[in-house]
């Protein structure tokens, strides 16, 4: 069970980083010309 | 292609790739920078999970399986197991559950829908007619559609369609689906599922406008088809995401972003995998294995148990390693200097991590061992191996029955013969520990782990107590038979 918990957590952790990083620096972002 | 499509498909990439990351990067191991444990260090400053979760599971409470419970349980009854950690686990998973019956539902849905449709099979695609009124969607290769549409007004949004079928978007959608119930507590995705959704139809409308539709007339289509809503949340949808977004990509000549940034964002990828794996990096003052201060010989010597006295270890150095044998039963293991006197192994088994730690008398003299922390073997001398007693099933017999623990009234074990043992069945959790076998009149060995058990017989006879381990005292419960 704790070991499963500490996965879940990595998740987390991993899915939270990569995911703010596309959100801050990756999204395309609307723009008009 | 157009700068946009292509950071189009960059954070498909990406996205996919993240979600992938998330779930496969836990499961890789951590780091090594020296083979063999030369440079055993651990440094916990540069990972804060360390401090957040702890070390994880530590290995005296999974290793030496069968008898982990005996050695650090015994404290509990059948609650006082079930702890915090258990607990929050179960509102977790319940909670899953619950996400998981939706998201199944939600095929079953499109399944019915798909079976109740007259089908068509054209190129590559399944043309479902169904009798809602609905807009055009997709599903993988199902593009569904309703007979009334007039198709020469709808020509856009099947073509719309046909790229989400083309690219297999369903499948990041369903990913996404998946990842949001596995890891439902993280609100960020929420925003996961609306941007891969919406990136998706960025992609599909920049496909669709490639070939030469007039782009006015199209966005036209969105705004008149934007008042329909999605009664299948899996699929990928003309009018679905926001509208606004979709009419204002379109318009946009070129990217705000540029490619290089990708690039930027691959240490991420190291930095979250250093961040949930312990690093193992050399110490400051690196120190060559070979300049230990205790050679190997020093541990070389034979180890008894201190409780089950018929247990030996013979530690041996061969070929510049050290190998540990058991005299008394067939186990042998090839230990990996981790530090001055610690040594790493693995369980062929199970391939648990096993460390063996050596310590010094006040000689300074290699005088005693210990095998995850349990019972100290102690160096000896001499050594006699004790032949292997047998005894009848009748004599057994009377060390079955129930005992109860000394220290903890309420926690019960029960103790079974197999005809040439003993088993030992732990009633909190119903987990069965053996089979012990005899090495005195009143002494039983569990092989595999050196887990003693002495009983200890009154005047008449009958057995009335018992030492697990040395240490736990168990009594054992008398039966009477009412007349």
């Amino acid at each position: 069970m704790e070991t499963l918990m500490l996965y879940l957590v990595k998740v987390n952790v991993i899915f939270t980083i990569l995911f703010l990083a596309y959100f801050f620096c990756l999204r395309t972002k609307k723009r008009f010309t | 292609m157009f700068k946009n499509e292509k950071a189009f498909y960059l954070n498909r990439a990406f996205l996919l790739s993240s979600l992938l990351l998330s779930l496969l990067l836990p499961l890789v191991p951590a780091i090594h920078l020296a083979a063999g444990g030369t440079f055993p260090n651990y440094v916990t400053g540069i990972n804060p999970l360390k401090t957040v979760l702890g070390a994880g599971p530590t290995l005296q409470n999974v290793s030496q399986p069968g008898a982990g419970a005996i050695r650090h349980g015994f404290f509990a009854g059948i609650f006082a197991h079930i702890t915090l950690i258990q607990v929050l686990m179960g509102i977790y998973l319940l909670v899953a559950l619950v996400l998981l019956n939706k998201f199944i539902y939600q095929l079953l849905n499109l399944y019915f829908l798909f079976k109740r449709s007259k089908r068509y099979k054209g190129e590559a695609i399944v043309y479902c007619e169904h009798n809602q009124e609905l807009l055009p969607f997709s599903f993988f290769n199902i593009l569904f559609i309703s007979p009334g549409s007039n198709y020469h007004q709808l020509e856009q949004i099947i073509e719309h369609e046909k790229v989400h079928i083309r690219q297999w978007h369903s499948l990041d959608i369903l990913l996404a689906e998946v990842f949001s119930i596995v890891v439902w507590i993280n609100p960020l995705t929420v925003f996961l599922k609306r941007y891969n959704r919406l990136n998706l139809e960025y992609i599909a409308d920049q496909e669709v406008l490639n070939t030469g539709i007039d782009k006015k007339q199209y966005q036209l289509s969105i705004l008149q088809n934007s008042i329909n809503p999605n009664a299948y949340p899996l699929t990928n949808l003309f009018n679905s995401s926001k509208i606004k977004l979709r009419i204002k990509m379109i318009n946009q000549s070129k990217t705000t972003g540029k490619q290089y940034k990708y690039f930027s964002v691959l240490p991420l990828v190291l930095i979250s995998y250093l961040l949930v794996n312990p690093v193992i990096a050399s110490p400051i003052t690196i120190k060559l294995s070979a300049a230990y201060d205790t050679p190997l010989p020093a541990f070389a010597g034979v180890y008894q148990n201190r409780d089950a006295r018929t247990a030996f270890y013979k530690v041996s150095v061969v070929n510049n390693a050290l190998v540990a044998n058991r005299l008394d039963f067939k186990q042998q293991y090839v230990l990996n200097r981790a530090s001055e006197l610690t040594f790493e192994t693995a369980d062929p088994e199970t391939s648990k991590k096993i460390i063996l730690t050596f310590s010094k008398n006040g000689t300074g003299a290699i005088g005693e061992l210990r095998v995850d922390d349990h019972t100290p073997w102690i160096k000896v001398n001499a050594y006699k191996l004790t032949d292997q007693v047998r005894m009848p099933p009748g004599m057994l017999k009377k060390f079955e029955g129930e005992y109860q623990l000394e220290a903890k009234p309420g926690t019960f074990l029960t103790i079974r013969s197999n005809g040439t043992g003993l088993i030992l069945k732990q009633k909190w959790d119903g987990k069965e520990i053996g089979p012990f076998a005899p090495t005195s009149v009143l002494d039983f060995l569990q092989m595999e782990d050196a887990m003693p058990l002495r009983f200890v017989k009154d005047h008449n006879g009958n057995i009335v107590k018992m030492y697990a381990n040395g240490r736990d005292v168990w009594d054992k419960l008398i039966t009477v038979k009412l007349q």
